[in-house]
């Protein structure tokens, strides 16, 4: 795998440093002072009535003129937020540069989520990285993401079952696929919302693949399966299958939202950035 | 249909090759698939048939430039009607198609052998028959008029160019001999009688030696330095009786007659034209035929011939005389009952003729006086060297007499004067042709052809 981060797309990233962040955003605890000694961001939680041994400057003096009680403020840590990184990389998505695109974006989303402080993993059917955090970590998710062994059928659900469990933060899981099998996609999404996961589905899905080859016939192989199909494309055809293909991403979008998932696509001609920009739009706005 | 180059049409099992190849050019082109999902939905919604797809006509035309190629290359030319083949046969009409061949006359077994040909024979051929005694001349004649000139004679030494000559050699004591021969089992069928001339040069041999009838053959050899010349004889009809002298020495056999059947070799013309279709024997300083009859009457005398009568000198005559032959010596003419006996034909051709009449009631007499006519007349003209077989019947060893072109076996082949050829329309041209136009379109459409 070729992932071009360079310098010039790394500086095309930090543009999306705080969208990811506020996508991967959690609450935590804690002073402000020694909260923002771990390096992470504070937010004012709440007033609790003053107790003997309590920091003088978390008195909040407005509330005390007001009340004419001493109360101090409450400060939270953000929860350290986990990326999920969930590929497919079955046999299906070794055509028209699915597979690639997939990794390149499965890519981009682990550095911006290292870079924003998050702990970033990935799991595919084959097996599964082990959490990291700093963007120094960054070459050990590339290479465990070249590592996950590609081929054969897709199998989310027990890419879900491999991925190393979260510690204490919101989990935020991207399933990269191109969820041709609907049921082992529904079961895969169930399983990440039971684990309190805010589920983000990319669809892959190249052009090409939802259109009709070109000529009167056509013999197509099964990229998982090895099946071989052989189809006069009449106009009646072509027409029946422009049809089902919009009716399947549809049906997929469907499935996805049903269980609680945003949902995107992915095609993989296009940009990389602004697919991850599109990835995580939205989330976490007021 | 004809072919020049048959070879060319070899070509078109590039036709096949053509359309195997556009077959696998037309092969649906295979596309991995990510997932055969939505199509089976499709499918199972519309199950289009395999439609019959139209001919490519590149195809088409490319296949129709190589047969109408591969076609001209060949040469092909379409055949008229083919002209009648004019056959004529000439039959011989000489008396040595009288011969006999076992049990059959020649003449029979020619016919046979002649019908064998015919049927052979192309459609449309038109056979005409002629029957004439100078063959050579009549050969001659014909030939230009006959696509095929078949000549059914057994007469040896046939020399009829550009003809099928068709002959059979008659078996037994004379073959080759242009004269009716006798039967081998029985060389006195027809009472032959044979009689050779020897000389003093020439290889030694053996001859075959039969006295009387029924008398023993006996292999003689001839002596050193001799050679043996041929002979002629003309043959007789079958007689009833033999008379039959089994002396040694005299064995001159002597054919019973029939009274109520005359010889053919009565017949002068008969008689004459078997002499004049004798072969040549340039070798024989004399030729003395003999024969059982006397068909020539005193009318020959008018004939151009040498007198015999040197050779009838020394001959005694008192027997004959006294039973009433007359001597007429100034024309050298022996005869009896106007009948010539004895008459010197050429300069080196003698002939004796025997009466075949029961007035003479000595034939041994008469015998004797032929057989001294011969002792003297060989005596005279080679000296004391001759030796003289005598009378007796000889069969004549192989390649004695000269029988080119009548007995070999006919291989099959008839020797056309010019093979007529039907009419022929080429159609080479044509089909080249029409090969240029199908290629001009051809390549028109290649050029026309949207990427």
């Amino acid at each position: 795998m070729s992932l071009i981060f360079d310098d010039t797309f790394r500086r095309r990233l930090e543009v999306l440093k705080r969208i990811v962040a506020r996508a991967l955003a959690g609450r935590g605890g804690g002073g402000r002072a020694a909260l923002k000694e771990r390096g992470g961001r504070v937010e004012f939680a709440g007033h609790r009535a003053y107790t003997p041994g309590d920091d003088v400057a978390a008195v909040d003096w407005h509330a005390y003129a007001r009340l004419e009680t001493l109360v101090v403020k409450e400060f939270e840590a953000p929860r350290e937020g986990h990326l999920l990184l969930v590929l497919d990389r079955s046999g299906s998505m070794g055509s028209f540069g699915k597979d690639q695109a997939a990794l390149r974006l499965a890519a981009a989303l682990g550095w911006l989520g290292l870079a924003t402080g998050a702990r970033v993993a990935a799991a595919a059917r084959g097996g599964a990285t082990r959490w990291c955090a700093g963007v120094e970590r960054f070459r050990e998710i590339m290479d465990g993401l070249e590592r996950l062994p590609p081929g054969g059928a897709a199998d989310l659900p027990s890419a879900v079952e491999r991925a190393p469990r979260p510690g204490t933060g919101p989990l935020t899981a991207v399933v990269l696929s191109d969820f041709y099998e609907a049921e082992p996609a529904a079961r895969a999404l169930a399983a990440l919302r039971r684990r309190s996961a805010a589920v983000h589905g990319v669809h892959v899905l190249a052009p090409a693949e939802m259109r009709v080859p070109a000529g009167a016939a056509a013999r197509l192989v099964d990229a998982e399966t090895r099946e071989t199909l052989q189809v006069e494309l009449t106009d009646e055809i072509r027409g029946a299958f422009r049809a089902a293909a919009e009716a399947f991403a549809e049906e997929r979008k469907t499935l996805a939202v049903r269980h609680g998932a945003r949902w995107t696509t992915l095609d993989p001609a296009e940009d990389l950035v602004a697919a991850v920009e599109r990835v995580f739009a939205g989330v976490g706005k007021a | 249909m004809t072919f020049e180059h048959v070879e060319a049409l070899w070509a078109l099992i590039g036709l096949p090759v053509l359309w195997l190849l556009a077959r696998l050019r037309r092969r649906p082109r295979a596309h991995r698939w990510p997932s055969l999902l939505v199509w089976h939905k499709v499918l199972a919604q519309h199950d289009p048939a395999p439609r019959k797809r139209a001919p490519d006509p590149l195809l088409l035309m490319e296949s129709a430039a190589l047969l109408l190629l591969a076609l001209a290359a060949s040469g092909p030319a379409l055949e008229g009607e083919r002209p009648e083949l004019r056959v004529v046969v000439v039959w011989d009409a000489g008396p040595h198609m009288e011969a006999r061949r076992g049990e059959e006359a020649v003449r029979h077994v020619t016919a046979r052998e002649i019908e064998r040909i015919r049927a052979s024979l192309p459609a449309h051929s038109w056979v005409e028959f002629e029957e004439r005694g100078d063959l050579a001349a009549a050969a001659a004649g014909l030939r230009a008029q006959a696509d095929l000139l078949i000549v059914a004679s057994n007469r040896p030494g046939l020399d009829v160019s550009g003809a099928l000559v068709v002959g059979f050699a008659p078996t037994g004591t004379n073959t080759g001999i242009d004269a009716a021969a006798a039967t081998g089992d029985d060389p006195f069928g027809g009472g032959m009688d044979m009689w050779f001339v020897v000389r003093t040069d020439g290889p030694a041999r053996e001859v075959e030696v039969q006295y009387g009838l029924e008398g023993d053959r006996e292999t003689v050899p001839v002596g050193a330095g001799i050679t043996v010349a041929g002979d002629q004889s003309v043959r007789l009809t079958e007689p009833d009786n033999y008379y039959g002298d089994d002396r040694v020495g005299f064995s001159l056999l002597v054919p019973g007659i029939r009274s109520d059947v005359e010889s053919p070799l009565m017949d002068a013309a008969l008689f004459w034209a078997g002499l004049a279709a004798r072969p040549a024997n340039e070798d024989a300083d004399l030729v003395i035929v003999t024969t059982g009859g006397s068909p020539a009457d005193e009318t020959v005398l008018g004939r151009d011939c040498v007198a015999a009568g040197p050779e009838l000198e020394g001959v005694i005559l008192e027997d004959c005389v006294w039973r009433g032959a007359r001597w007429m010596e100034g024309e050298g003419l022996l005869t009896w009952k106007g009948k010539a006996l004895i008459r010197r034909l050429d300069d080196r051709t003698l002939w004796i003729g025997l009466p075949l009449d029961r007035d003479w009631d000595d034939h041994a007499t008469l015998a004797v006086f032929f057989d001294n006519v011969k002792r003297e007349t060989l005596r005279r003209m080679a000296g004391p060297d001759v030796q003289v077989l005598g009378n007796s019947v000889v069969t004549p060893t192989p390649g004695f007499v000269r029988t080119a072109g009548v007995d070999r076996p006919w291989d099959g082949t008839l020797p056309l004067a010019a093979t007529p050829k039907p009419s022929v329309t080429p159609l080479t041209g044509g089909l080249a042709l029409l090969a240029a136009a199908v290629l001009a379109f051809y390549l028109r459409a290649i050029v026309r052809a949207e990427p």
